[in-house]
């Protein structure tokens, strides 16, 4: 059974520290994200594995996903995918590690013309199609429905079963383990999500039309 | 506090049980992490849960039962200034190095806590209780930043009365004040959609968790 509502899931919850901190914005804290960024963006560009890397991440053990930083998580997608494809195997990377660890240089390839249609590719992103057909408007109050999704999803959970407002309708895209649906920016009080006591506050986020229906 | 302990409706985590699960110990270290935590505890469970809950979510999702106890015994005898944590570091080394670990025998003491642990004291039945059996009420919504012991899957949820339990120290505030708690039956297709098999699932709450449902 593939995990769904995993730890992955931590919105509205609490005891991970700070969100941020001084230096936190910066997208790099260590070179070797960068390249794994890079291995990341092309090993899926030149389809070396078609895994969905968030998926993947979502299964990883959660003390082991607690523990992993942002690029590491990363580092275990990319490999499963790359091993699931018959890429690389697991013996070769541990052999790799091995033989790097032994004070090995790594391998250096150089091709340009690759960087700069992945560079292309990479900032040429086509504009999501207008939603088709939706069945909200702004200004509608919709619910989130009450779920157990079966596969990879992106409701939290601490918004279902909670009615807010459609604030804009954003576009078409396509749902994971669905079709293409009308996406919707939706506004929640903090008061829905947390009670009475909460600071007041609103929190806005985009969900697909399965995740909702009419508020009662 | 809505932490990673809260893991009721979530998935991932493996196995909730498997062969030898249910026996009460798997080591002999963790008898003793229980009686070292009865014997040094702060007498109410709810303070108890509350300093294994803020363990650092990592090392509480890498730490098996008594592991948490032996983190708690430890966490709330250095909060009560009875004990250092470098004590608890140099007495490691000792017993890394080879050393006994020190013994002391209490039968009288032993004797008592077993007399303790055995005694059985049921809740008191609550005169007035808000709701009643049948009655159909909602978990509040609420976000509280100190120890509850109402399950985040549960809130917004609506459920119906299936027992008074009676009357019990609401973990939130502090074991002195009590009030009602109830079992309160939740239909599976309200905490997980339409399209999940039917159950139920029964929680205890305390009667500040529930409003009356309304709707």
């Amino acid at each position: 059974m593939p995990v769904v509502d995993g730890v992955h899931d931590m919105g509205g919850m609490q005891g991970f520290g700070p969100a941020t901190w001084p230096g936190a914005d910066a997208p790099f804290h260590e070179p070797w994200e960068a390249r794994i960024l890079a291995m990341t963006v092309i090993t899926g560009f030149e389809r070396l594995r078609c895994n969905n890397g968030r998926a993947d991440r979502e299964e990883m053990e959660p003390a082991e996903y607690l523990a992993a930083g942002y690029f590491d998580r990363w580092v275990y997608s990319t490999e499963r995918g790359l091993v699931e494809n018959g890429m690389v195997t697991t013996a070769e990377v541990d052999a790799m590690v091995e033989r790097l660890r032994a004070g090995e240089e790594p391998a250096r390839t150089s091709n340009p013309a690759q960087v700069e249609k992945i560079l292309h590719d990479l900032t040429d992103v086509p504009t999501l199609p207008p939603a088709d057909n939706p069945q909200f408007a702004v200004g509608d109050r919709v619910r989130v429905r009450r779920m157990r999704p079966e596969g990879h999803n992106r409701c939290p959970r601490y918004v279902r079963g909670i009615e807010g407002v459609v604030e804009r309708v954003q576009c078409s895209d396509t749902r994971p383990g669905a079709g293409a649906e009308p996406v919707y920016l939706v506004g929640f009080a903090s008061a829905d999500l947390w009670g009475p006591d909460a600071d007041p506050g609103s929190v806005a986020m985009d969900l697909w039309e399965g995740y909702l229906e009419p508020a009662p | 506090m809505d932490g990673v302990h809260d893991v009721g409706g979530m998935q991932g985590f493996g196995a909730a049980t498997w062969p030898g699960a249910e026996d009460p110990t798997h080591a002999d270290w963790e008898l003793r992490a229980f009686v070292l935590a009865l014997v040094t505890g702060p007498g109410s469970s709810h303070a108890f849960r509350h300093t294994i809950e803020r363990l650092d979510p990592v090392r509480y999702l890498s730490s098996t039962y008594y592991e948490r106890w032996l983190y708690e015994a430890e966490q709330a005898l250095v909060e009560s200034g009875a004990i250092t944590h470098d004590e608890v570091a140099a007495w490691e080394a000792r017993l890394a190095a080879g050393e006994e670990p020190p013994r002391r025998a209490e039968p009288e003491r032993a004797a008592g806590l077993v007399r303790a642990l055995r005694r059985r004291r049921p809740l008191e039945p609550a005169d007035e209780p808000r709701f009643a059996v049948g009655h159909r009420v909602r978990v509040r919504r609420q976000h509280p930043a100190g120890h509850t012991r109402c399950p985040r899957y549960l809130r917004g949820a609506r459920g119906t009365i299936a027992r008074v339990q009676g009357l019990d120290g609401v973990p939130d505030v502090d074991n002195a004040v009590i009030e009602p708690v109830y079992a309160v039956a939740f239909d599976s297709t309200e905490l997980w959609g339409d399209d999940v098999e039917r159950h139920l699932v029964h929680a205890d709450l305390w009667e500040r968790y529930l409003e009356p449902d309304n709707a």
